[in-house]
Formats: structure tokens, sequence, C-alpha cells
């Protein structure tokens, strides 16, 4: 008798929020082309364009699974980065953009020695030498803020950094980051403990262009200084951005998915998560360039997002495989997670060459 | 004796300061059924655990068939032939009859189970308990608790238990389960088992045992043939002093009612209920377990559905009522399931006591605890209840501490009209006159009181009137000196009709 | 039987354990870690403890509301995406709803004032929704609240279009990004706002939970049912009621976590953070049958666990060693607590 009155009052509540919620805000999800018995079958196998080198990824291009790869240079990203902080700390002016250059890496070309060297860098074991409040040992206390740890590209710019400590001999590098690449309130709690602990400057690679403002300019207005790298952020209180063009890397992408595919087909974007600078303005750049300069390729779902883990990359993949099998020719997937996700769910749905 | 089976002489156990045995001696011989008698407390469950390997004892001997006998733990004294039927029954409710009664006992041929021998062991030992009835694959919580019980005896006589020993067994049992069970005992008995009987419903005992020993503060007084004594003898064994009055009378005049039932149900069976009760008088709910008194009462309380009917308290006339109404109009209810219902065993006295009542020392919403607890206080003095202060949880007291903070709870709320389900219920002899004597004070200040009780003796010593409800109808309530013990029962298991 | 009564020491002994033991365990890791970082001493910083403080704040105001709701024998797993839900309601508003409004009202700067209110508003109905849901439908709070779990995560990620939204600078008045800021401004407030805010809420519940009804109530719930309902006491309204106290706690959290973001509504965060709310109950002396817990307790857990993640950074401990040395210490802290229980009881 009782319950039966409360019963419905949940039964209201529901009710109440489905309605009163209104409807989604509208999305740019381009239509799928038509899915009728009208339209020609997409030829043998799924082109797929990935970004940045991972063992995986460099042994699948080999095996031809993957038909290019844009990469970065986190090595170099590493060594810029911990050195323009060390020559602003020693008083000598610092450029406010530095780039660390990008390629594409084919299945033709992934033998030559240059491209050799940026897809097999020196890589440094995820181990922490100095702590944040160790005795220091030398002149300048570095902490360096990667968006995670698990990604290959982060051990590669570790080394990079670890590289650049050495060359220096007057810098002490701490290595520190968030385990997820979502986790923006831990980036932003690592930021605060530096600055408690009293660094001498931090070297961060903001998970978020907006939500790391703030603490980066208090530590700013503490006297600490902070080198942004790999992704931006959106303040102009840092002494330098050393990272890749995303956006030519971007370009890069669509340019040889257009090359692959002679002009013509369908294409997927698989976007990477939101908030990410570095890797919105890769899609950015990729969608652009196809839309300017492939007027034969059509975008068929650039609304998914991979997520920040690996797992979460292969889900989406797989679901949005069983959506568009048979209908897509190409694919784009702008980061590390997301080309590995998409590269397993494509050889798991027997869809690739 | 010397055809004795399980003999145990001296046997001492103490816990840090606390002598819990301090010198038992007690032996049963195969085909003698022998009752352990005492209030709680008496050390009756330390000797239990004791001789389940539970604990170790201190010093002391004890044999089985002429051979010592010291268990490291069930599993060892069930090996060696002693086994256990628990008051709380140790079945696992999810599995089947079958699995229940082999459990700990599989039979296993290259690692697999040979299930058709369990269906063929339990099947055996159900027929051998007479009661084919129960199917070896039904679930365990399907069955009712009588039926529970008598898994629990197959599964010691598939272990060829040599001594069983029941631990209050029929607590929960209704009175047609009980006499099942007690036909059991007597049929084990004649296979030549030995059998320890405990309990401290003194009628009962009488009726399967045929020796008894009685405990007393961790000591055996006394021992003999239960056919050689009387039962006021044995209570005097019992409390260690003459036990004077057990039902305590203190005078009180019925005034005017303050309940009526009119064409009242709770439940669907039966007839509909008409009852009156009246200032000044304690009147008696008797009945099978079963019967509906229960539901009866938590349906006037509010806590069940009111199926029809009206009920009238003082004056204002009305059908179902939340608790919150029921306890604004003054009514009292007093739990049959003290752990599970009637108090929070974790709280403290000064909580569970004032729940109901806790407005009354609310200003606008804010508590004040001080007078609370003076109240509280009062109370714990007044009823006696033996505690370390109003603080301690409930759950250290003992049962009949506990019962008496869930009445001082019906007395701090203010109640005129007290419904007391099984008010005595587990608790030794020594609380239960005490209980007596506060009803019977109580209806001489002139509240109602109506008991729901299936120990007949207390009804027919503390009530002024006597209803008897069986399957869900109820006969009109009659003085108590209008009915007999053996009238009652008659009505209760009539059944049918009931005029 | 009367059980014999402690001596005067004995009782007092025990008095203080029970009152200090939650500190006891704090103590413990707050000397471990000075000792291991005791080369640069910055551990033990004013500094640094602001800041721990601060990182307290967010679970601290959500382990409130989880504290009755735990008392109550609940649980809430949803506190997380309430507080990622409150996030993205306030951005959207602060970026949509607000330029609607006419321009008087905006004049007296009331966006944020508005902002934190349907933020709480939000917070207050998600918990609401779970307390009727549960009383309701009489399912166990795990489930239900297991349901709006991803319920209002995908809500919120849905309301912003599986994106971030970001409110500007401009919309955000300088006072809200201090509630949370590490360096308290003004200078003599010594600790962020938002700190004394926790405290203050603190006081106020451990009050509310000793001197009041439905304080009292909550307990009995807890600790029995069935003898609350015995008791008279409303037992499903009571539980919408605490439940929506529990949605308010955590729509609190949302906007303490909106602040602390600065301004970003972003519906994947506070991914887990049911959990460290749980454990930080937990720690303190919550017991999940039911019927137990403190205000001061809670507190103390979060501190530990804000004490633990900070110090592990400081030490340089790796983030997969954090990880074990924050789950083996949740459990020795509540084993500890089980066995001091146990020899007061």
């Amino acid at each position: 008798m009782v319950g039966g009155g409360w019963r419905c009052v949940g039964v209201l509540l529901v009710v109440g929020l489905i309605a009163g919620c209104g409807g989604p805000p509208e999305g740019g999800t381009a239509a799928p082309g038509g899915s009728g018995p009208g339209v020609a079958p997409a030829r043998q196998g799924v082109v797929l364009i990935g970004f940045d080198a991972s063992e995986a990824l460099i042994g699948a291009l080999g095996q031809g699974k993957i038909q290019g790869l844009v990469v970065q240079n986190p090595v170099l990203m590493g060594e810029l980065s911990v050195k323009a902080m060390v020559k602003h700390l020693e008083k000598q002016p610092v450029e406010p953009k530095i780039s660390t250059g990008e390629a594409v890496v084919t299945p033709e070309n992934y033998k030559s020695p240059e491209i050799d060297k940026l897809i097999h860098p020196v890589r440094a074991e995820n181990v922490s030498g100095a702590s944040l409040s160790g005795p220091k040992t030398k002149k300048w206390k570095v902490i360096v803020i990667p968006k995670g740890t698990t990604h290959e590209f982060w051990e590669a710019l570790h080394a990079g950094t670890l590289k650049a400590a050495a060359e220096l001999g007057n810098v002490e590098v701490i290595w520190l980051g968030p385990q997820k690449e979502d986790e923006r309130d831990k980036q932003i709690e690592l930021v605060h403990s530096a600055v408690a602990a009293g660094v001498d400057g931090i070297v961060l690679a903001p998970l978020d262009a907006h939500a790391l403002v703030e603490p980066v300019e208090a530590a700013v207005a503490k006297g600490i200084p902070v080198v942004i790298f790999d992704s931006g952020l959106d303040t102009k209180k840092f002494v330098s951005f050393v990272a890749t063009d995303n956006y030519h890397g971007g370009v890069l992408a669509a340019r040889r998915l257009g090359e692959v595919l002679g002009g013509k087909g369908r294409v997927i974007l698989l976007r990477y998560a939101v908030g990410s600078e570095s890797t919105e303005q890769r899609e950015k750049g990729f969608t652009e360039t196809l839309a300017k300069e492939f007027p034969g390729l059509t975008l068929i779902s650039d609304t998914e997002y991979a997520g920040p883990t690996f797992d979460s990359a292969q889900q989406k993949s797989q679901s949005l495989l069983t959506r568009y099998r048979g209908q897509v020719d190409g694919i784009f997937c702008p980061n590390e997670s997301s080309t590995f996700g998409m590269l397993r769910a494509l050889e798991g749905a027997g869809m690739l060459r | 004796m010397t055809n004795d089976l399980l003999e145990m002489t001296g046997v001492y156990k103490s816990f840090g300061a606390t002598r819990a045995l301090d010198g038992v001696s007690m032996s049963v011989g195969a085909g003698e059924v022998r009752a352990l008698i005492g209030e709680n407390g008496a050390g009756k469950s330390t000797l239990m655990k004791i001789l389940s390997g539970a604990y170790r004892p201190d010093a002391g001997s004890m044999m089985l068939e002429g051979r010592p006998y010291s268990p490291r733990g069930p599993r060892e004294a069930l090996a060696q032939g002693v086994a256990m039927i628990y008051q709380e029954l140790a079945l696992a409710p999810a599995l089947s009859v079958e699995a229940n009664i082999l459990l700990g006992q599989e039979r296993v041929r290259s690692g697999f189970l040979r299930l058709r021998e369990h269906r063929r062991i339990a099947a055996e030992a159900l027929e051998l308990l007479e009661h084919p009835d129960i199917r070896p694959d039904a679930k365990v919580r399907d069955l009712g608790v009588g039926a529970q019980q008598l898994v629990e005896v197959a599964r010691a006589l598939v272990s060829r238990a040599r001594v069983i020993v029941f631990d209050e067994p029929t607590s929960s049992l209704s009175e047609r389960d009980a006499q099942r069970l007690f036909a059991i005992i007597e049929r084990l008995r004649r296979r030549g088992l030995a059998i320890v009987y405990i309990s401290h419903f003194l009628e009962e005992v009488r009726r399967v045992a045929q020796t008894y020993t009685v405990l007393r503060d961790g000591r055996s007084v006394a021992e003999g043939k239960l056919a050689e004594t009387n039962l006021r003898t044995i209570i005097g064994h019992m409390v260690g002093r003459d036990p004077g009055e057990l039902f305590p009378r203190v005078p009180h005049e019925p005034g005017e009612p303050v309940l009526e039932l009119a064409g009242f149900r709770a439940g669907s069976r039966g007839r509909p209920a008409n009852l009156t009760l009246r200032r000044g008088e304690i009147l008696g709910l008797a009945g099978l377990v079963g019967a509906g008194r229960t539901r009866l009462v938590r349906a006037v309380f509010g806590l069940e559905p009111v199926v029809a009917g009206r009920v009238r308290v003082a004056h204002i006339e009305g059908g179902y009522a939340t608790p919150r109404a029921r306890i604004e109009e003054g009514i009292g209810f007093l739990s049959e399931d003290r752990k599970g219902e009637g108090l929070a065993i974790g709280l403290a006295i000064e909580d569970n006591m004032t729940y109901p009542g806790l407005r009354r020392h609310a200003r606008l919403g804010w508590l004040r605890l001080k007078e609370r607890r003076d109240e509280v206080v009062r109370w714990m003095s007044r009823l006696r209840i033996a505690a370390t202060g109003p603080l301690q949880p409930v759950g250290g007291l003992s049962g009949g501490n506990q019962q008496k903070v869930a009445l001082a709870r019906l007395l701090h709320q203010q109640a005129d009209v007290l419904l007391l389900d099984e008010p005595t219920r587990g608790i030794d002899v020594g609380s239960k006159a005490e209980i007596y004597r506060l009803l019977g004070e109580l209806a001489a200040r002139g509240k109602a009181i109506l008991v729901v009780s299936s120990y007949l003796p207390e009804l027919f010593g503390i009530c002024d009137r006597i209803a008897v409800m069986t399957r869900g109808s109820l006969t009109e309530a009659l003085p108590v000196d209008r009915w007999t013990e053996h009238r009652v029962m008659e009505v209760a298991t009539r059944g049918d009709e009931a005029d | 039987m009367l059980p014999a009564r402690p001596g005067l020491h004995r009782r007092l002994l025990t008095w203080a354990w029970t009152v200090f033991g939650p500190f006891a365990g704090l103590a413990l890791i707050t000397a471990l870690f000075a000792w291991m970082t005791r080369h640069s001493g910055q551990f033990l910083s004013v500094d640094n403890w602001r800041t721990i403080v601060v990182h307290t704040v967010i679970v601290g105001t959500a382990a409130l509301g989880m504290t009755v709701i735990i008392i109550a024998g609940g649980i809430d797993l949803s506190v997380g995406s309430t507080v990622a839900l409150v996030t993205v309601c306030m951005a959207l508003f602060m970026k949509k709803v607000d330029p609607l409004l006419p321009e008087a009202l905006r004049a007296w700067k009331v966006t944020m004032p508005l902002a934190i209110a349907l933020g709480v508003g939000v917070g207050g109905l998600c918990g609401a929704l779970n307390g009727a849901l549960i009383s309701g439908l009489r399912v166990v709070p795990f489930i239900i609240t297991l349901g709006t779990y991803q319920a209002y995560r995908g809500l919120a990620t849905w309301l912003a279009s599986s994106t971030t939204v970001y409110v500007s600078a401009e919309m955000r008045p300088p006072w809200f990004g201090r509630i949370v800021a590490i360096d308290p401004e003004p200078r003599w407030l010594l600790v962020a706002p938002g700190v004394w805010m926790l405290l203050g809420l603190s006081l106020a519940l451990a009050i509310f939970l000793r001197y009041s009804l439905p304080g009292r109530y909550a307990y009995a719930i807890g600790s029995n049912e069935s003898t609350a309902r015995l008791c008279g006491i409303n037992v499903p309204a009571m539980k919408v009621w605490i439940y929506w106290l529990g949605g308010l706690a955590a729509g609190l959290a949302g906007v303490l976590q909106f602040a602390f973001l600065g301004g970003v509504g972003a519906p994947t965060t506070a991914s887990g953070l049911e959990l460290r709310v749980i454990a930080a109950v937990v720690i303190g002396g919550g017991s999940l049958s039911g019927g137990e817990g403190t205000v001061l307790g809670t507190l103390v857990g979060c501190l530990i666990m804000a004490v633990l993640e900070n110090g592990c950074v400081h030490a340089g401990i790796p983030n997969a060693i954090q990880d074990i040395v924050i789950g083996v210490i949740i459990i020795i802290a509540v084993t500890l607590d089980r066995l001091r229980r146990g020899r007061t009881a």
C-alpha cells in the first residue's frame, strides 16, 4: 500500500527527467551515403592511415596492413622541451614556438635510414630516477608531466628528456604523469604538487587546453616557468610551445589516403578524445584537406571518439566497422591508441587487404 | 552406569576470569534421551561447544564408547559419531535436500560426485525418519522449518552418529512439527542412539526425555529420572532457590474498551475477527504457530495490510493506519523476532528504547539528549535492566535484558495498548517472572495488554481472558477459568471450524 | 549478567582510542612520507599541506553525503557520474542559456550564482531520483545506483554532444576560481575557502546527525530497517530524503570540480570518484552494512587518501606502485578499525 505510492513517484520522476531534458544538440553527423542495394560494393580491404609509431604499428605497416603512419619525433620533442626550459632558466632567449617535424611512413619507405631513426626511437623504461622531494643533486630540478605514461610515444619522449639531461649535465629531470589520458584532475594535482615541492621549472603536455590554464598561471605567478609541449594551452604565460605541427600532420595523412585510394572512396575519421588540442588539430588538418583537395573522397563518419585507452578504441572501432562493413574504403585515426584499436578491429573483422 | 555411550566427568572451562563450566558431569547411554536443563547462561551452550569440539575443556575427561573423546572440531566430532542439531539451523538454503544431507560427506569416485548414490542415501535416510514425502531434489529454502530440521537429523543419520545432541530444537517449530520431531527422537532412541536434548521448555522435556541433568552456574546440580520428580523441584534446581510464584499476580481491574476489532481480516483465511480489549486487562491469544495470530496483531499495528474490517482505538474508528499513526494513537507493538525486527542490535540501549517516542525529546527537530538520557536511565532502573549504561549496544545484553529494553520502548512511547507477540520467547525463567510481574503492574495502572503466546502455562498464569486462533479464525475471548489447557489445544488443533 | 565495569584508566584509554584512533593512521602515514622525503622537507611544508587540503575538498564534500547514505545502510555508486553531469550542466547553462537571459538580470552578475544553484539542484535531483527508485521499486541501492551511474554519465555525454564544454574566462568571476585555489585570497584565510566550507558543512552535518530527528532515524534505518519501520519511521520517505541529501553533496562536489577544472564541463571527469569517496568513508570507520560511520572519521579518511596520493608523488613512487600502496592501505585501515571496534564493543 505504502510501496505502491512510492512506485508511482519513482516512475513519474523517470518520465519527468527524460521529458525535461529536451533533444540532443545538433551533431555534425554526415549521413552515411546510403546502404541500399544500389551502392557499389567496397573494394577488397580497407585502407588504414594512422598516427604515431609503435612497434606493433610498424610491424603492421611492414605486413601491408597499414598504408601509412604519420610520425612525430618524440625524442626530439622531449629533448628540445627540456633544453628550452634550461635555456630559459639560464636567462637566455627562447623561441615562443618550436616545431619538431613530422613525416609519413609508408610500406615503401619504412626501411630507409632517416625514417628508421624516427620509428625506432630510443626508449626509457617507465621508472622514476629522481623524486620531487629527493635531495637536489643538480643545479636545476625540472618536472616533466606528460599526458599519460602508458603509450610508447611518451616513453620515447621520456628518453628525449633524459638525453637532454645527459647532454646538459646541470639538470635533473623528474618524470611524472597521470596514467590515463583523460585524468584532468590528476594532472592539475600533479602541477599543484610540483609547485608545492618547489621545482625550478615545469614541462607540461596539457591534457586539456583550458582546464590546465589556471594551475599553470598560478605556477608562473609563483615564479616557476612552464614549457608546454605536444599539445597547446589556452594562455600566453608559458615560455615556449614545443610540438609537432599537428595540423600539418593531418594534412599529410589526408594526402596519403587520397594517394592510396586514387582520389575516390568513402572515408571514416575515428576521432581520439574531446578536449585534446593536438589530436583535434590533426583531425582538423585531415578533414579540411579532404574537403579542399579530394572532392572524390566522402567522409561518412566523423563523430565517433576512440577514448583514452586501447580497449575503448577497439570497442568503438568494432561497433563502427559492423555499422559500415562493406561501405568504407579508408580510415584515419589521429593517434597511437586509436590506430591500434582500429587495426585490431579490422583484423578481427577480416577487413584488411 | 556401565552401558554409557558418552560420559563426561568434572569438565571445567573458563574464559578469562569467568568460569563458564565449573565441574560438569553427565552421561548418556544407548537408547536413552537425556534432557539438559538450565537457565540461559547456566553453561548449556558452552557444554555443547565442548562436545562438538569448538572449545577444548580446561580439565575433566570425556569418554565415548569407553575410549577417550577429545575432538578438535565439529568435523572430527561427527567422524567419531557425535552430531549436533543446532537451534539456528546450519543448512545451505539454496542447495537441494540431498546436497544438504551429504554436505561434507560426499561420495566421490575419481573426482566426480556419485549423484545417483547421493539420491539413494538421502532417500534412505528420509525413509528411516518415516518422511519419504520430503523430495531429495527440493530446495531446502522451500521447505518449512520442521522439514528443514528433519534434513539436519537425516544428515546426522548418514554420518552414522551414535550420539545426537539437540539444542532447543522446538524453539522455532509449530506444535505439529514439534510432535513429529518427538516421534522421530523416540524412533532414534529405539534404534539405540544416545540423545542429549537441551531445552528449557519443561513440559516438552517431560514428553521426550527419560532422564535429566540440571545445570546451574556452570555446575551440574541435579540429575535423575523425570518420572520420579515434578516440575517444581526441577525449577527449584534451575533457579537455585524456591521458585516462589513463577506467575506473580498483581491485582488489576478491567475498565472500558480501548481497542475494538470488527469484521477484521488480515489474511485470506478464516472468518473475520471480532475482539474487544479493555483497559486494565490482559488478554491472551493462543493457537498454533502459523494460525495467523502474529499477522493479526501486525495488521492492527500497521505492519501488514488490512484486508477488511474496522479498527477502533479509543473511540476513533478506521481501517488501515501506518505504524506512525498507531503509535500516535497510543498503541505499542513488541515483535516476536527480537533480533531481526524488534531491536537494532548494533545501536545503544538509549536509541533502541526511544525511537518511537523520539519526538517527545525534540524541540523544532533538535533533540535534547540530556533529557532523553535521564529518562532512559530511569526506565533502566525501574525495569532492572542489567547493562554497563545507556550507551551499551543491545547486542551485548542477555535475551531477558534485550526483551526488557523492547518493553521499555513501549513504556517510553507512553503506549496505552500493548500488543505483545511472544514476549518471553527465548529468555530465562528469572527474567520471565520479572516480565510477568511487570505486565501485571501495567494492567493495574490501566494499560490494555494483548499477549500472543505459544506457551500455554504462561497464558493461563497471567491472562484475564483467552481467545484461541485457528487457521485464521478467532474464537470468542472467554475468561481464563472457562478454559483448560486441554480445551485450548483441542480448539487450536481442530482447524476446520471453531464456534 | 552484568559485565564487569572496566577501571577508570582503562575507560579513559578506550575513549581516547575511539576519538583519536582515526588520526593515528593519518599521523602514521604522514610520518612515513616525511621520513621518505626527509632530504627536501618539502612534504611537510605549509604550501604542500595547502595543496593536500585542497585536494581533499572535492572528495570530502561528496563523502559527507555518502557518509549519511552509508550510515543509513545504502550506497551510491553514481556520485562520479553526478559530478560529471553537474559540470556539464553548469557549463551548458553559462554558455547556452545565460545569453538568453534578460540583460537586466545579467547586469547583476547573477550568472555564476545561478549556475552554482543549478549545479547543486541537478545533484539533488539525481540523488532524489536514486532514492525514489530505491524506495519505489524496492531494489537494492547497489543495483539502482549502478544503473544511474551509467545513465547519468550517458546523460552528461549526450547533453555535451560527446565533447567538452568550455566556458570563457570572462564569464567566470575571479572569486569562483579562488574557491579551490591553493593560495587563498585574502591571505588571512590560511587555506582555500573551499576547505573552510568543507569544515563548516562537516560541523553542521555532525551536529545534524547527533541532534536531529532525521539524523537519528538514519542510524536506525541503517542498523535495522525492520526496527525502524516498527518504530513508526517512514522508511521510504526517509530514504528519498537521505539520497537527496547525498545528491546535494555530490552536486556541490560537482560545482567544486567545475571550479577546479577552471570552467570545463567534461562528461568524462570524475570517473572512479565514487570508489574514492566510498573508500574514504570506509577508512573513516563507516560500515557498508549500515548503522555506523562518523563525519570526523570520513574527513580523516579523505585526508588519508589525499596524503597518500600526494606523498607518493613526492617520494617518486611510480603510478602503478601508488595504486598498489593505496589499495593495501585501504585494506589495512579497515582491518585495524574493525579490531579497534572489536576491543571497545
